[in-house]
């Protein structure tokens, strides 16, 4: 369980450690959104194509999101649609974006 | 921080939203999910979790109108006993129950790698009962097991109804060759539900150019078939860029906060100190429920349950090496035949359909079962009025005017009505009535079920038309007649009693 919590917590983690608020001017350049799918299912394998083409929609389209950057962190959960996916991920490039110094299997 | 992630699109499935949207209250990040149909989701617990497809209550709404249009009452359901599963087919329960029909089966499969073995023996438990009308409610990657399953055993057959959830046009949309493969025989008369999403130019122009992209951005497996979710899971990322719009527009500021009730679980080895807590994400949530914008699944707009306003699904059946078109649902119109769902007459029910073992004829949706009780039928040993009823001597035979009446009636009933004569009385006096009236009813008031009731139905109106006009009916008249009490209810008593 506790695993499990951790593995959970650390995917709406990106950076490093901070402590207190910190914040940034009102139009950042760029917004990180994470994206959890199966890329290997009937429903996401289709579903990854079509968000990434819709972040290059957006970020091509000057009249939304002007000046900012979307950035879409794509996060396998495999073909498992529960806590399997959570924990039974092994390592892979992904983790990166998302904690920087974890020491067991993450999420995604 | 501005590296923090804001939004989380996703996940794809109902279970792991669950898993997460705790998650996600506590640090306010919200979750659009264009695949997560649990209806319990869009609950006030998880107000974090935003549904950006259509939400399961309404498919299961569609299903019950189906079922109800046919005037089925039961139905079993077969799914897999997860949140997705188990929360849809309660929703089916409901809506069931709001159109007076109900679940009378329900044949849960356990999550995971599910085999052969449990879907072979899930199915012959199903294939001795009653009910003859089956929803599946299932991932895409089993559904069709389950139907090759079923058709090994000649549940495939006329008879038999099939209603797939949308899984089935999911896989049929996305698997092109699926239609000149041998799969297409398991799935013949089966009919299924297509979230409706109405033609646009923006939709067009999506799916026109959806091979290029999908060749380009999956090489390997591209290009890929489309189906509704990947409309969806488009607008879901159109949504959040609106709202992230609106939120920078009113000051908005991507702040982190490290102080969350998660706190406690601080310290240790969970070093949940590198987590933040998105200050500002009840205002990004509330801007994403403001969202009303056109995208390629229509209007996107959210209602104040939370879920997507203008739910509507096609009603297609398979039939042959494609699908057909029979109808629409829609949360406004019901069931419809109108191209636009939402502006056409309501109520005009659905176009034929071709059933399971090529027949257009409507299924009567039940059976009687296999393993069920006959038909009893209390026959009173009486000393006079003999020629209306009576026991052949040494016999467990009966006879008489009313035994005939009764034999005629059952032959003219399209399907066979097992029964069994069952004696009161010594045979030396006229038995009680009151006697025999109450232990008919107790006995059936126990046993008796809705299939019962609508075949006793159709035999008293048989036997109502056949009678003589002058042929005493009643108790007093101590001979052939019968009591029945009939509630438009069907829950209410009905019972029978032959004199």
């Amino acid at each position: 369980m506790r695993k499990i919590w951790f593995l959970v917590l650390v995917m709406f983690y990106h950076g490093f450690p901070s402590k207190g608020i910190s914040s940034v001017s009102t139009r950042p350049r760029t917004v990180n959104v994470g994206a959890l799918m199966s890329f290997n299912s009937t429903v996401g394998r289709v579903a990854k194509v079509a968000i990434e083409a819709a972040v290059d929609d957006v970020n091509s389209d000057a009249t939304i999101l002007n000046g900012t950057e979307l950035k879409i962190l794509m996060l396998d959960t495999k073909l498992s649609t529960g806590f399997l996916g959570i924990v039974d991920c092994r390592f892979s490039q992904t983790r990166l974006f998302f904690f920087h110094s974890i020491h067991f299997c993450p999420f995604f | 921080m501005e590296n923090d992630t804001v939004a989380i699109i996703g996940p794809q499935f109902s279970v792991m939203a669950h898993v997460i949207s705790h998650i996600a209250n506590e640090m306010q990040v919200p979750l659009l999910s264009f695949a997560a149909t649990d209806p319990t989701l869009t609950s006030l617990q998880f107000p974090y979790f935003v549904r950006t497809t259509q939400s399961d209550l309404y498919q299961m709404t569609a299903v019950a109108e189906i079922v109800d249009h046919f005037q089925w009452r039961d139905v079993i359901a077969i799914y897999i006993d997860d949140d997705h599963g188990r929360n849809g087919v309660s929703a089916l329960g409901d809506k069931l129950a709001e159109k007076r029909g109900k679940i009378s089966h329900k044949a849960p499969l356990k999550p995971g790698n599910i085999t052969r073995e449990d879907i072979n023996s899930a199915l012959v438990k199903i294939a001795l009962m009653e009910s003859r009308v089956i929803v599946l409610h299932i991932y895409p990657s089993f559904g069709l097991d389950v139907l090759n399953v079923a058709r090994s055993l000649g549940m495939m057959v006329n008879g038999y109804v099939w209603i797939a959830t949308d899984w089935l046009s999911t896989v049929i949309d996305s698997d092109p060759s699926l239609s000149t493969s041998p799969a297409m025989n398991d799935i013949q008369g089966v009919i299924t539900l297509r979230m409706y999403t109405p033609d646009s130019e923006m939709k067009r122009k999506f799916s026109s150019g959806w091979n290029k992209v999908s060749k380009e951005k999956d090489p390997v497996e591209g290009p890929l078939a489309l189906n509704s979710f990947g409309f969806y899971a488009y607008d879901t990322v159109w949504v959040l860029a609106s709202a992230l719009d609106a939120f920078f527009r009113s000051g908005g500021t991507l702040s982190f906060s490290n102080d969350s009730s998660l706190n406690m679980l601080r310290g240790g080895s969970f070093e949940l100190d590198t987590m933040g807590v998105f200050v500002d994400g009840e205002k990004l949530l509330k801007k994403i429920l403001e969202v009303n914008r056109s995208g390629v699944t229509g209007q996107m707009m959210f209602g104040e349950d939370g879920n997507l306003v203008h739910s509507s699904y096609e009603v297609i059946n398979v039939i042959g090496s494609g699908i057909r078109r029979i109808g629409f649902w829609s949360e406004t119109s019901g069931l419809h035949t109108g191209e636009s769902p939402n502006h056409s007459i309501s109520g005009d029910g659905l176009y034929g359909v071709i059933w399971p073992g090529q027949t257009t004829q409507t299924p009567r949706g039940w059976v009687f079962s296999s393993n069920g009780k006959p038909l009893r039928i209390g026959v009173p040993l009486r000393i006079s009025y003999r020629e209306f009823v009576s026991r052949t001597e040494g016999t467990e035979m009966f006879g008489g005017y009313c035994v005939d009446v009764f034999t005629a009636a059952l032959s003219l009933l399209p399907y066979p009505v097992p029964y069994k004569f069952v004696s009161f009385g010594d045979g030396k006096t006229n038995p009680p009535n009151a006697k025999l009236l109450n232990m008919i009813t107790v006995g059936v008031s126990v046993t008796i079920n809705f299939h019962w009731l609508s075949s006793f139905y159709e035999l008293i109106l048989t036997y109502c038309i056949k009678i003589p006009c002058n042929m005493p009916v009643g108790v007093r008249c101590c001979c052939w007649g019968h009591y029945h009490y009939h509630k438009p209810n069907k829950d209410s008593g009905f019972y029978t009693a032959i004199y």
